[in-house]
């Protein structure tokens, strides 16, 4: 499988996105993708893939990503990207506290399968949807800390935050350690403030820093 | 590259399909699939009456068509042709299956619709190779009506021979014709013309009388889960077919919201499954499209009188149901019907292309991981809405066999493009095959699709291990 730059091989990092029915997960990929949003995606069926190389500042790497269902009867076909999976993003919809409560069994079957050898990021999307909300900021900052993950709210809809994830995503890689630890922690500050004030979600304490 | 290449998944599906038992009889061929071809090749009286299914009848579509067109039997002379020619494509397809995959349209392979289409020249006043291009139009255009004629004259009928109407039917249905003929083929119109509008009145009020029982309810009257089925279903509706704006229609939204709740919750071994919204769109749009002056494809605003939609709303209902019967362990926990349909098309495709299953193995690619949605959706979001109606017209030929010819239309589908595929590394593969470039095809593309899958399960059925090892 021939691919990637003749200089050096791209490295590839395979994300798995799961959660709830209409939490917005193609939405955040499509967002990342082609920059754009549409509110009529049909539902996903079985598992879509798509691929992006993203170029951070060292070093080149190449996303592909996992799309799943979210349907509960879907669900038999997950494990196996999940096993295949060095990063899974777990979304939630802020205007849908099933949805968030739902994260919960989420988490934990990424853990079944891999153990602490996983990346997780708990998103929750939909920020737009103001007057809607259901679960706060603190909730799911809290939620993250609880089974120390990493946390962003995002707004496929807006564009807000959606590059910020994939960067948080991509500092975050195996490999990527040599990334100074205070840049990560700039970058949450940053999505983390500006997500309070879209949100109007109160005060973004300092506490508010990425759990991992 | 092995992060790429998980063989997990399909092993997975193996460990599945072996310790399992599947609800209902699993069977890798059915009775009428052991027919050998010497059989298959007698007159179609025989194979009507002897009821082995669409597929030996509708090797005589065109024969039963000069006869009753021409209003005589068939000579002899004409039934030897055909045993010829089912022999030649019986050899043909053993012979040359892989240059058939590759081939568009086999030319040596003849098929139902497109012996069909011989019959139809056939019937015109002139041959074709005399034909001038514009007599061969007016020829088409005579043909299709002798064609639609014939089926008036099915549909006219006291009692419709179904057998006739599937035969008919398998090669595509004059649209204004496809109301009757689906719900007659689906077995929800009764042959009989005496008792269809007494059951069409029975099954209207019976579901009419279920929309204030179970739908119009309040929210505190309803279960948890049917509060989270009515939920699931209501964020589905605005995003289906989001390709033909007709189903942007509140009215319509609204029809499809209650036939899915209401489905989901009278069939609670499965429920609302997301693609199963994808499936009653056909069954809305044909029902309504007396009732229209555009096309389903640009109708954008119309407001039908609520009796016409209530009754098109409750046809559909019951459609669905008849349709979703055959094929519920599709929508089952974990799915059965469509594991077992994906681990036969693999079977099938390597059978038919090996290099081409090779490829897909080298390149780390799992049937499941492309197919799923095809099975899921019956392929109806792989093709443009216009076509997956064509397409339906021959699903629902096949009646009871639908299942089984679903797994050589998907073979058929996909090795349609086995020579580009087998070019693409496994990024570009799976990229490719989630969004196949058929938007410009037409009712061509999706015959010969068909007729590629009628060959194949001619040539296969009597091999009786083939899918079984």
């Amino acid at each position: 499988m021939a691919s990637g730059g003749s200089v050096s091989p791209l490295a590839k990092y395979k994300l798995v996105f799961l959660g709830d029915q209409s939490v917005g997960k193609t939405s955040i990929i499509t967002r990342f993708m082609y920059d754009k949003f549409d509110n009529t995606y049909q539902a996903t069926i079985g598992i879509d893939f798509l691929s992006k190389t993203m170029y951070l500042e060292d070093r080149t790497v190449r996303l592909q990503l996992w799309d799943t269902a979210g349907q509960e009867r879907f669900r038999s076909l997950i494990p196996s990207y999940i096993r295949d999976s060095s990063v899974a993003v777990v979304v939630y919809d802020v205007s849908n506290r099933q949805s968030f409560l739902n994260t919960a069994r989420w988490i934990e079957e990424v853990r079944t399968e891999r153990g602490s050898d996983v990346i997780v990021v708990l998103v929750g999307n939909k920020t737009d949807l103001v007057d809607k909300r259901q679960v706060s900021i603190e909730e799911g900052d809290a939620k993250a800390r609880e089974f120390n993950v990493m946390f962003i709210e995002t707004s496929a809809k807006a564009g807000f935050n959606i590059k910020a994830l994939f960067r948080k995503i991509a500092a975050a890689l195996p490999g990527m350690e040599s990334l100074s630890a205070a840049r990560t922690e700039d970058l949450v500050d940053v999505n983390l403030s500006a997500a309070a004030s879209q949100s109007r979600a109160g005060t973004a304490s300092s506490a508010s820093t990425c759990a991992c | 590259m092995d992060p790429d290449k998980s063989t997990a998944g399909m092993t997975s599906v193996r460990n599945f399909l072996r310790g399992r038992k599947f609800p209902g009889t699993v069977r890798m061929t059915r009775a009428g699939d052991e027919t050998p071809p010497e059989v298959a090749a007698k007159p179609a009286s025989n194979a009507a009456s002897a009821g082995t299914g669409v597929e030996v009848a509708a090797s005589y579509v065109e024969d039963r068509q000069k006869r009753s067109l021409a209003g005589e039997p068939s000579t002899s002379e004409e039934a030897r042709g055909h045993v010829d020619d089912a022999h030649l494509n019986a050899n043909v397809t053993q012979l040359d299956l892989k240059n058939m995959a590759v081939s568009p349209r086999g030319e040596r392979a003849t098929s139902p619709t497109e012996r069909t289409n011989h019959a139809r020249e056939a019937n015109g006043a002139t041959t074709p190779k005399q034909a001038s291009s514009g007599t061969q139009n007016t020829n088409l255009r005579s043909m299709s009506d002798t064609r639609k004629a014939k089926f008036k004259r099915l549909l006219e009928q006291q009692v419709v021979d179904l057998d006739a109407l599937r035969e008919l039917a398998w090669s595509g249905v004059p649209s204004d014709l496809r109301p009757t003929c689906w719900q007659l083929l689906l077995g929800y119109l009764p042959p009989n013309r005496e008792r269809r509008e007494q059951i069409l009145e029975r099954k209207r009020r019976e579901y009419r009388d279920m929309v204030p029982n179970y739908y119009d309810i309040q929210a505190a009257e309803r279960s948890a889960e049917d509060d989270t089925a009515l939920r699931q279903v209501i964020v589905d509706v605005p995003r289906t077919a989001p390709g033909v704006p007709f189903f942007a229609q509140k009215q319509l939204q609204k029809s499809l919201e209650r036939i899915l709740y209401l489905w989901g919750i009278r069939h609670p071994a499965s429920g609302y499954v997301q693609g199963i919204n994808d499936l009653v769109t056909p069954f809305l749009a044909v029902f309504l499209s007396p009732h229209m002056e555009g096309s389903v494809s640009n109708e954008t605003a119309t407001d039908f009188p609520e009796e016409v939609m209530i009754c098109a709303e409750a046809d559909s209902y019951w459609c669905l149901c008849k349709l979703l019967d055959g094929i519920q362990d599709h929508y089952t926990h974990a799915q059965p019907g469509i594991q077992r349909t994906v681990f036969r098309l693999e079977e099938l495709v390597r059978r038919i292309d090996e290099p081409f299953t090779h490829h897909l193995e080298s390149e780390g690619l799992e049937f499941l991981q492309f197919t799923f949605r095809w099975v899921n959706c019956l392929l109806i979001r792989e093709i443009p809405f216009q076509l997956a109606i064509r397409l339906w017209d021959t699903y629902l030929a096949e009646g009871t066999r639908m299942r089984d010819f679903l797994t050589y239309v998907l073979a058929a589908f996909l090795l349609t493009w086995s020579s580009q595929l087998k070019r693409m590394e496994f990024q570009e593969l799976i990229l490719f095959l989630q969004r196949l470039p058929t938007a410009d095809w037409g009712e061509k593309e999706v015959e010969s699709v068909l007729s590629r899958a009628y060959m194949w399960r001619a040539s296969f059925h009597h091999a009786r291990s083939h899918l079984s090892q």
